[in-house]
């Protein structure tokens, strides 16, 4: 299977100069398939968990955005039960100048600063604005109980 | 091993030069001063036990009080001299740490020999007197550091200047024997060239631009990077595929360099350790804190190693490494291959022809790298020519590669226009 040069480059790079506390791993038979870890950042609920990924990179890709989803669960308002991300450089803000790291980047952001008036996951946003302490220690136990 | 004995088996096995070693730092002279100003503080009775229990009693006081005994250097960098500083009760004669019993001011003058110490004594406070100290052994040993720190830091200044020379004269050289308009054999040297100087950003020996580990790199690191580089540089046999000979001469030039800037590192670095070892030294027999004293008066911050490498890694890739065009300055960041047929958007970013044919087709009016909508607007003028004719003239095989490739892409898609991408089949 032969790859367009982009997305040799940037996975020879992820793996030669990872970003840190990001782990992306590019299979070995399909180059447009990623295994990801993010450490959960110091000082968020996160911190200390190790949070798995999958990240693909479509036909279009760069034109299109990578598809990018938890499979370790998290409890998050930007992010659902089945692990799917609400981020804008996904979605509408996505540019081809963007990249792999630049999306894990956002994304470990995303743990660092959840906002809750931009849901994905309706339930965890409304405990998130009605009472913040209570969803932290929540994020928490589930970072303790699911991603360590 | 003693320091002072490692410090000269370290210059050996690293192979400093002569005229570099002349100016090291004298450890074992230094060391025998220290010896002497240990003598001569046990002379006036200010021995290391005796300042430790000062300054340790000094802690306890109340902030507000001036400390028991004081160690700080007076003047400027020319005439400097450092004093102790002691505080003594005026009805009794003794340090304020009463505790002291064996010490008293007038026993100073009594139990100095030879050189005698200057003292001054002033008043401080109603109760108090201030006796300030200054020994001729302890001034002689910070004049000689600080002139033997001095003359490292001219000997670097010479090594820099040095380093600077050789890399504009090899950046001469060099654009002479790749200039592209001087025939096949120094284009094709030009193309070996830009592997190597790939290569040796790749190992960056000096500097790493990774993230893990952004920053300067120790001499051990330096080394390692170093040897990686010469030995990638075997296994591909580049220096066998230079047309010219010149061009052999200048990166054996080259690698000399390099192995003299990381001596000069092994060479900064063990003059830092040694000014470490000697205050440390210094500290551990007076009980005074020498140390953070004579970092701060003369703003020495061993930091040359980093500065060196800065400077240096810079000159290399600003005017060396510059005069052969690399790939990277001239990338599309959509394809990451050369960005050939260069369009530049009216924000001035450039991409390649295909690319911005594709982002058009998915109706994307945003410049990836600014979001201004001036995709749209770009025609035929947005093609810079000049920079066309560049890139084929300094990168012709990328340019080659690219423009077959996309020819391929255009074949492709029409071919999927009209439905014939499919496997035939028989009817």
């Amino acid at each position: 299977m032969s790859f367009p040069k982009r997305i040799i480059k940037e996975a020879e790079r992820i793996v030669s100069d990872p970003v840190p506390g990001i782990i992306a791993k590019p299979h070995e038979d399909n180059l447009r398939f990623f295994d990801v870890i993010i450490d959960g950042p110091e000082g968020s609920p996160f911190e200390g968990g190790h949070f798995k990924l999958e990240l693909f990179l479509p036909e279009e890709y760069p034109m299109m955005a990578p598809k990018v989803r938890f499979l370790t669960k998290v409890y998050h308002p930007n992010i659902d039960k089945v692990g799917r991300i609400c981020l804008d450089v996904l979605k509408n803000n996505w540019s081809p100048a963007l990249q792999i790291r630049t999306v894990l980047l956002s994304i470990q952001s995303l743990l660092e600063s959840p906002n809750p008036d931009d849901p994905l996951a309706n339930d965890v946003a409304e405990a998130w604005k009605e009472d913040s302490s209570k969803a932290i220690a929540t994020a928490k136990e589930w970072t303790n109980k699911y991603a360590k | 091993m003693k320091f002072a004995k490692l410090l000269q088996s370290s210059f050996q096995e690293q192979q400093i030069p002569e005229e570099w070693a002349e100016h090291a730092i004298q450890y074992k002279a230094l060391k025998k001063c220290l010896s002497q100003v240990v003598d001569e503080l046990k002379l006036i009775g200010l021995e290391k036990e005796t300042l430790g229990i000062l300054l340790k009693w000094q802690d306890q006081i109340n902030k507000n009080q001036s400390p028991a005994v004081s160690y700080t250097f007076e003047g400027d960098l020319q005439g400097f001299a450092p004093k102790i500083i002691l505080k003594v009760d005026k009805a009794s004669g003794l340090p304020v740490s009463a505790i002291l019993n064996n010490y008293k001011i007038e026993e100073l003058d009594e139990k100095t020999v030879g050189e005698p110490p200057e003292v001054i004594v002033s008043t401080d406070g109603p109760e108090y007197q201030r006796i300030e100290i200054k020994l001729k052994s302890d001034t002689r040993f910070f004049h000689m550091l600080r002139s033997e720190v001095a003359d490292l830091q001219r000997l670097q200044k010479t090594q820099v200047e040095h380093f600077h020379g050789s890399i504009s004269i090899l950046a001469q050289e060099l654009a002479s024997t790749t200039n592209p308009y001087d025939g096949r054999k120094s284009k094709l040297d030009m193309t070996v060239w830009r592997s190597v100087f790939e290569l040796y950003l790749e190992a960056s020996i000096f500097f790493s631009t990774h993230e893990r580990d952004l920053g300067t790199r120790t001499a051990e690191q330096a080394d390692a990077q170093l040897t990686w580089f010469k030995n990638k540089l075997n296994e591909q046999k580049y220096s066998d595929q230079f047309k010219r000979k010149k061009n052999l001469l200048i990166l054996k030039s080259f690698l000399d360099m390099n192995d003299q800037i990381l001596k000069c590192l092994y060479f900064q670095k063990l003059n830092e350790t040694a000014v470490r070892k000697i205050l440390k030294k210094f500290d551990k027999r007076t009980a005074l804190s020498s140390k953070d004293q004579f970092d701060d008066f003369f703003e020495y911050n061993g930091k040359y190693v980093e500065s060196v490498s800065r400077t240096i890694c810079f000159e290399i890739s600003n005017e060396l490494i510059r005069t052969i065009p690399q790939i990277d300055d001239y990338i599309c960041m959509i394809c990451s291959s050369i960005a050939y047929k260069p369009i530049k958007l009216a924000c001035q970013h450039l991409f390649c022809l295909r690319c911005l044919v594709k982002l058009r087709r998915m109706n994307e009016d945003k410049c990836p790298l600014c979001r201004q909508s001036v995709v749209k607007a770009a025609d035929a003028r947005n093609l810079d020519t000049d920079l066309m004719k560049y890139m084929k003239l300094y990168f012709p095989r990328e340019t080659k590669i690219k423009q077959r490739e996309n020819d391929d892409e255009i074949m492709k898609e029409k071919f999927q226009q009209n439905g014939l991408d499919k496997p035939c089949c028989i009817m």
